[in-house]
């Protein structure tokens, strides 16, 4: 899977928000927030095909959590990264 | 006939062709921003030719509400617009052809003096937006006020009470003016986010040509009951975003005008005001906002 051409992280004020530009995402009209992890995650797999197993990764490498926990946030942030909309499936 | 004036810093020219029935007169409310400049200096060029007619139309975008009236977009393979521009009762006023980087532009107009008015303003106030979005500026959906020298804007979606507020401050707050009702540019002048009046104003002829450092932006909301309080930076991108003339197919303009956006987050605080039209509501939120500047 992939982040979707024209989404995009921004930084403002250290609070790390997510929005969308370009025809194909003209209807995307939120604004996401992430938290300081999903954005390392965000930066770790933008423009390139990545799977879970890589977000599980960059907590693993950045923070200091077990693999149980680890697979479990990146899972849940996957999950809502979906539902949000700016995932392509392989 | 060749017209020059400078709106929130920037210069622009209009160019009147010769033989045609449009002139100045469309343009009342820009004398008060007429200006002499070096070519050099100019933001865009906009020619007014009723004869016009481009080329090619190439792909539709979609038809855009703009506050009431219609806004059908079309681009080009080299990245160029055509814009038709329509009033509130669907007439065709303004066909609008420009230039990627909205630099070169031609309009043809349509219709009685008030279509022709009508579709000339709306054509400038576009091109002013997407000309420079790229250049620390935003042609903002606000109403705005000075006091004390400092100009506080006011947001909200049509039919909020941003005009109804600003006039309210007016009537309670001693020695605060009006600096546009509808529609001024923010442009971050030096780091300083600053608000200039514009020759567009809606509803209210308020067509000045001054500015004045902002203050606070506010984001009003209807409500049975007076509040306020400040928003995060999260919030206030998300208030001020969609307060903005933009183009979000087009990345310079979309970057151009996020970059801008944090830029003044960065410096000025946002409040949402939930409110009634009332004096309670002006006297919270002049005495919140101006206490917050006080202090910092």
């Amino acid at each position: 899977m992939r982040i979707k051409h024209g989404f995009e992280l921004r930084t403002i004020c250290g609070e790390h928000i997510i929005i969308a530009h370009g025809l194909e995402n003209i209807d995307f009209t939120k604004v996401i927030s992430l938290n300081e992890s999903a954005a390392d995650i965000w930066n770790a797999v933008v423009g390139k095909d990545f799977t879970v197993n890589d977000m599980i990764n960059v907590l693993l490498d950045l923070y200091e959590v077990d693999q149980v926990q680890a697979s479990k946030d990146a899972e849940e942030l996957l999950k809502q990264w979906i539902s949000a909309g700016f995932i392509q499936p392989e | 006939m060749i017209k020059q004036y400078k709106v929130g810093g920037h210069a622009y020219q209009v160019i009147f062709a010769e033989g045609g029935i449009n002139n100045d007169k469309l343009l009342e409310s820009s004398n008060p921003f007429e200006t002499e400049v070096d070519d050099s200096e100019l933001l865009f060029r906009m020619v007014v030719d009723d004869k016009f007619r481009p080329e090619t139309t190439g792909k539709e975008i979609g038809q855009f509400d703009s506050g009431g009236n219609n806004n059908g977009v079309y681009i080009r393979e080299d990245g160029s617009y055509e814009i038709r521009i329509s009033d509130y009762f669907k007439r065709q006023c303004c066909l609008l052809d420009a230039s990627h980087d909205f630099a070169n532009v031609r309009i043809a107009l349509n219709g009685d003096f008030y279509m022709r008015q009508f579709g000339i303003n709306n054509a400038l106030m576009m091109t002013m937006a997407f000309a420079a979005a790229d250049k620390d500026t935003l042609l903002i959906h606000a109403s705005v006020v000075r006091e004390n020298g400092v100009g506080y804007p006011f947001l909200g979606v049509s039919g909020t009470g941003k005009s109804t507020h600003t006039s309210n401050w007016l009537k309670y707050i001693p020695d605060t003016d009006l600096m546009n009702d509808d529609n001024p540019i923010i442009r971050v002048v030096d780091g300083t986010p600053t608000v200039f009046g514009s020759p567009w104003s809606g509803k209210t002829p308020c067509y000045r040509n001054v500015q004045a450092p902002i203050g606070a932006i506010t984001q009003l909301k209807q409500a049975p009951y007076n509040k306020i309080r400040r928003e995060t930076v999260i919030e206030a991108f998300a208030s001020i975003l969609p307060s903005c003339s933009i183009m979000k197919w087009d990345k310079r303009i979309y970057s151009g005008i996020c970059d801008t956006v944090t830029k003044v987050i960065e410096t000025v605080p946002a409040y949402l005001l939930e409110n009634l039209p009332d004096e309670e509501a002006v006297r919270l939120s002049f005495s919140t906002i101006r206490r917050d500047i006080q202090l910092s």
